[in-house]
């Protein structure tokens, strides 16, 4: 029960936590304080939140399996939540104020540009993700079947990363750890996976 | 909508010097009008200049967008870095070196260069490969001038410029960015068109660092990464030289790098841009909309194969 309980209230911190990135770019926005850019701050800002709360979510996985701290379970639905939400905001500056809100450009660069089919697949992809995430979800669809729905976070993981590389000029150190550390909680998740099922048959 | 902020602190206790210090410079060149006078804290001036047919009626980029967001990846990969780091840069004394192909060779002083050639500002559209653009008055002259003095023997056929190599004043982020010094070239009959200028100031006032300081080139039908910034070395040539960008990858900066809304680029779309002073996406004209002046350059060509 005590377990139960600091789930919830770790839950909570993550809720909150999570919108603390957004608000703080909203006030630096209405603020004037994003520099002489401000759209293309927001812009990438955004991606930079949603990978980073991707990255968590990811990790938590990883966490769970070196140290099995229960009530850390709590911190999956908002991270993943949050992950969908700065992605869709991202998606939405992208098509607001990157393309000014024109249909005919925005479709324009999403047959050409290997970078937009990218970022859109994966948002697609975690979607479904987003609309499961309500209690109900695993009794409707069953829970088997919510698990196995929730695998979707992978390749969506895979796809963030070839969009990020797309979209980076410079080869960095930055990212190529970025891309490495998902490399290996997949790795460290598929293991994981063959163990379980090794020991169930 | 009204802002909401912080308590803020005296501007006196956020702006550096050297920034209210242009500030006043840009506001005494205002004052000055066109006659353009000394200004000190950028430790040089300029003489007076002319309007240019050539120049576009388009809205001006401010001047906070102009120098607040620039690519000068000796100085950074990120849009603010050359702002922040260009200062580094000793600008005054500066010289051109002449060399090749030329009756004239040898180092040319900023000074000489601004005393023999007369000035013009010209309003350009600039675009950059990374689909934003910008219209900004340059002070400059025409790049032929400076070849027609320094004399360009038969058998030339290329212009390759070189910016400043001083890895010591590049901050840590730019070291080893791209293969410096960074380098660009034009060919000749590019190089002499009326179009192609050597600026050594933009509104009206001196040529920030950040900007190029203090004489770079300005290409306005070409994607911005050909107008190379800073120049020291100036050489005319028999054989195409390989760009700094087009030798790291060929495949996305073409020796031309003309602006083609047509032809496609893996990193940017390339048939709109994004306008910078009021955000708006706007369609991309061909050769940035100087095509009655410079299409002629390269009729017969496949611009497709030669982007």
């Amino acid at each position: 029960m005590a377990a139960g309980k600091t789930a919830t209230a770790l839950a909570w911190a993550f809720w909150l936590g999570g919108a603390l990135p957004g608000l703080w770019l909203g006030w630096r926005y209405q603020a004037g304080q994003l520099g002489v850019m401000p759209h293309e701050v927001l812009l990438h800002l955004t991606g930079r939140f949603a990978l980073l709360a991707l990255l968590a979510t990811l990790a938590l996985g990883f966490v769970q399996w070196l140290v099995t701290w229960r009530p850390l379970y709590g911190a999956r639905r908002p991270l993943g939540v949050w992950t969908f939400l700065y992605a869709g905001a991202h998606g939405a500056i992208w098509f607001w104020l990157d393309q000014g809100g024109v249909l005919e450009f925005a479709l324009s660069e999403m047959r050409e540009m290997a970078h937009v089919k990218l970022g859109l697949a994966a948002l697609a992809l975690m979607l479904p993700l987003a609309l499961t995430s309500v209690n109900a979800a695993p009794r409707l669809i069953g829970r088997g079947q919510w698990k196995r729905l929730h695998l979707l976070v992978w390749p969506a993981a895979a796809i963030v990363i070839a969009h990020v590389w797309t979209v980076t000029r410079f080869e960095s150190r930055a990212l190529i750890m970025l891309t490495g550390v998902v490399l290996v909680l997949m790795a460290t998740r598929a293991y994981a996976a063959w163990r379980a099922a090794r020991r169930q048959g | 909508m009204p802002r909401l902020t912080y308590p803020i602190p005296k501007a006196s206790e956020i702006t550096p010097k050297s920034a209210f210090l242009s500030r006043r410079s840009l506001m005494a060149g205002m004052g000055a009008g066109l006659g353009l006078s000394a200004f000190p804290a950028l430790g040089r001036s300029l003489p007076d200049f002319t309007q240019s047919p050539f120049s576009t009626s388009e809205a001006l980029t401010s001047r906070e967008v102009a120098t607040g967001y620039c690519n000068f990846f000796e100085f950074g990969p990120a849009k603010d870095d050359p702002a922040k780091h260009a200062h580094a840069l000793e600008t005054d004394p500066w010289s051109v070196t002449l060399e090749g192909l030329v009756d004239r060779p040898g180092a040319i002083a900023l000074e000489d260069l601004l005393a023999r050639f007369p000035l013009e500002e010209r309003i350009y559209r600039l675009r950059c490969v990374e689909a934003w653009s910008m219209v900004i008055p340059w002070l400059g002259f025409p790049l032929a001038d400076l070849l027609a003095y320094a004399g360009v023997q038969s058998g030339a056929r290329y212009v390759q410029f070189e910016s400043f190599d001083d890895p010591g004043i590049m901050p840590p982020a730019a070291q080893g960015l791209l293969d410096w010094p960074y380098r660009e070239a034009l060919r000749l009959d590019e190089a002499l068109h009326p179009l192609t200028i050597l600026a050594v100031g933009m509104y009206g006032a001196v040529m920030p660092n950040q900007n190029g300081a203090p004489i770079r080139l300005v290409v306005p039908w070409k994607y911005g990464f050909k107008s190379i910034k800073s120049i020291r070395r100036i050489s005319v040539l028999a054989e195409q030289p390989l760009p700094t960008w087009h030798a790291k990858s060929p495949r996305e900066y073409g020796f031309y790098a003309n602006v083609n809304p047509t032809v496609r680029h893996p990193r940017w779309h390339q048939a709109t841009e994004r306008r910078l002073h009021d955000g708006g996406r706007i369609r991309t004209e061909m050769f940035n909309g100087y095509g009655a002046q410079v299409a002629a350059l390269y009729s017969g060509m496949d611009l497709e194969t030669f982007y």
